[in-house]
């Protein structure tokens, strides 16, 4: 049988009162096996990220041990915010090889109440995406490397912060629809403008928060027939990219490789992006949206804020994106991020979403990255009756 | 400005000899004559091994953000600092900061050149580039 997602599991992100990282852990695995209909018994594969605020070496075997089971394949990924479909990826292609017949995929992380602040903006600045030898000395934060970005995006394309402004609001305001959001209140080009400059020209609300969350997801070749809760939804292709981790290295800070990731998803699914109903674009910051939307062509070069602004990726407009409000808005839990664009392209393709609803969507891209651009990956979703 | 002394390694140890007498060195491949990025040690043309070749230490201004929020509290009190993207003269572009001058004052284009500054450690100094000064 096809492998297909049966369950999924996520909690209000933010600030949160979870005890301990592992107990976000172990409800959202159970939370996503009882949206199955199936149960710890069935796991025979168990992938996670490495939790910024509960490291181990092989978390994945960790949280197998909390949950008293001995799945065959405990593995815990390093992709950047492209783990999520890159851990869903490699749980279809084990289940389809009959090596398995029940993963799952659980990012998790406590990141803003299970780590000091100043740790970890220290910690990721030290060992983000920057080099140790040629970069640190100059006290790069990973917001200076995507202000680094927007400022040749401006100078570029004549692009200003009304455009990065245009995809904070667009985010805010599908936040504000969803109960498991972050980030809710309304924002408006005067609270904006008055949110305080991290690294010129990128504000507060330009970078997603830090914040407590995840999700899970239970795919399975198990054929849970009528007493399945929900039709299944289907991995329809993936792909990936790469282009080159220091931003140095780079031809040109304004192509990232977001559009090559999805011509191969799209490949491989034997679809064109015409088909696509809804799209999940990982937006760690303002500048991401923009150049990652433009790269996958759903706007022209310099002109995603323009389309933001015209309502093109709204429900009723060409395509609607980020209807759970993004990372900026919905919450970013550390490598965990990814998790909540797939969590949403499920909802919406169950047709669950509410007051959300894309209608009728049958078909959605999810994309994640990877440092500052370095690394892409994309998955189409699909109802199973698509 | 302070500046946090890197971790290096034996591979690097001719940049930052070349650093410590007031020298700027990129990778570069002779038999291509073409600048290689400061990661590669192999020339992706002809596959030859790159060499270590001193660069001019004049460029311009690539990309630039002045950092308010420092990654950590040592560099706070130096907020806000240039963080930049150099294109040397030759090629090349490297990351640093542009100092002497108030971050207001710094435009992508803008033509600077080498200077360094000491860290930490006595023997490690970081290049960095002012503003060549207006005629």
């Amino acid at each position: 049988m096809t492998p297909s997602i049966a369950g999924i599991a996520e909690f209000p992100q933010g600030k949160t009162e979870w005890p301990s990282t592992m107990a976000l852990h172990e409800a959202l695995v159970r939370c996503a096996l009882e949206d199955a209909g199936l149960t710890l018994a069935d796991v025979d594969v168990l992938y996670t990220v490495s939790p910024r605020s509960d490291p181990y070496l092989v978390h994945a075997a960790a949280l197998a041990e909390r949950l008293v089971i001995a799945p065959s394949y405990c593995v815990t990924f390093e992709a950047g915010g492209g783990a999520p479909v890159l851990m869903l990826f490699a749980a279809h292609q084990v289940l389809a090889a009959g090596a398995a017949r029940t993963a799952v995929v659980v990012a998790g992380d406590l990141a803003l109440t299970g780590v000091s602040r100043a740790r970890y903006v220290d910690q990721l600045s030290q060992v983000g995406p920057v080099h140790p030898e040629f970069e640190v000395p100059y006290g790069p934060s990973v917001p200076s490397l995507f202000a680094l970005v927007t400022r040749r995006y401006f100078e570029e394309y004549g692009t200003n912060e009304e455009d990065l402004l245009a995809v904070v609001e667009h985010d805010r305001h599908w936040a504000a629809q969803h109960a498991n959001a972050h980030m809710r209140t309304p924002v408006d080009r005067a609270g904006y403008l008055a949110s305080r400059v991290i690294s010129d020209p990128l504000r507060l609300l330009d970078c997603a928060p830090v914040s407590d969350g995840g999700g899970a997801i239970v795919l399975t070749t198990l054929d849970r027939g009528s007493e399945a809760k929900h039709s299944g939804i289907v991995l329809l292709g993936v792909g990936a990219s790469t282009s080159t981790l220091h931003l140095t290295s780079r031809v040109s800070l304004t192509e990232p490789n977001a559009g090559i990731a999805l011509d191969r998803a799209l490949s491989a699914a034997g679809l064109t992006s015409g088909m696509v109903d809804l799209a999940l674009v990982y937006d760690c910051f303002s500048i991401a949206m923009l150049l990652n939307v433009e790269d996958m062509g759903l706007a022209p070069k310099g002109e995603a804020g323009r389309a933001f602004r015209a309502g093109d990726f709204n429900r009723g407009g060409r395509i609607p994106l980020n209807t759970h409000g993004g990372l900026l808005s919905h919450g970013h839990p550390a490598r965990a991020g990814g998790m909540g664009n797939l969590i949403e392209a499920v909802v919406q393709l169950r047709h669950q979403a509410g007051a959300r609803q894309v209608l009728e969507c049958a078909v959605a891209i999810v994309h994640g990255m990877g440092g500052a651009f370095a690394t892409h990956a994309v998955g189409v979703l699909a109802r199973s009756d698509a | 400005m302070q500046h946090e002394t890197p971790r290096t390694s034996v591979e690097t140890m001719p940049y930052w000899d070349a650093a410590r007498q007031g020298h700027l060195v990129m990778r570069h491949c002779p038999k291509c004559d073409r600048w290689l990025s400061l990661t590669t040690t192999a020339c992706t043309l002809c596959g030859g091994v790159a060499e270590w070749r001193r660069c001019s230490g004049r460029g311009s201004v690539y990309t630039y953000t002045a950092v308010h929020r420092a990654p950590r509290e040592a560099l706070q009190a130096d907020a806000p600092y240039v963080l930049a993207i150099v294109e040397l003269e030759e090629g090349p572009r490297i990351m640093s900061d542009i100092i002497g001058c108030p971050p207001s004052s710094v435009v992508c284009g803008m033509h600077v050149h080498l200077s360094f500054e000491p860290t930490e450690e006595a023997n490690i100094h970081v290049p960095v580039f002012v503003p060549d000064r207006r005629l």
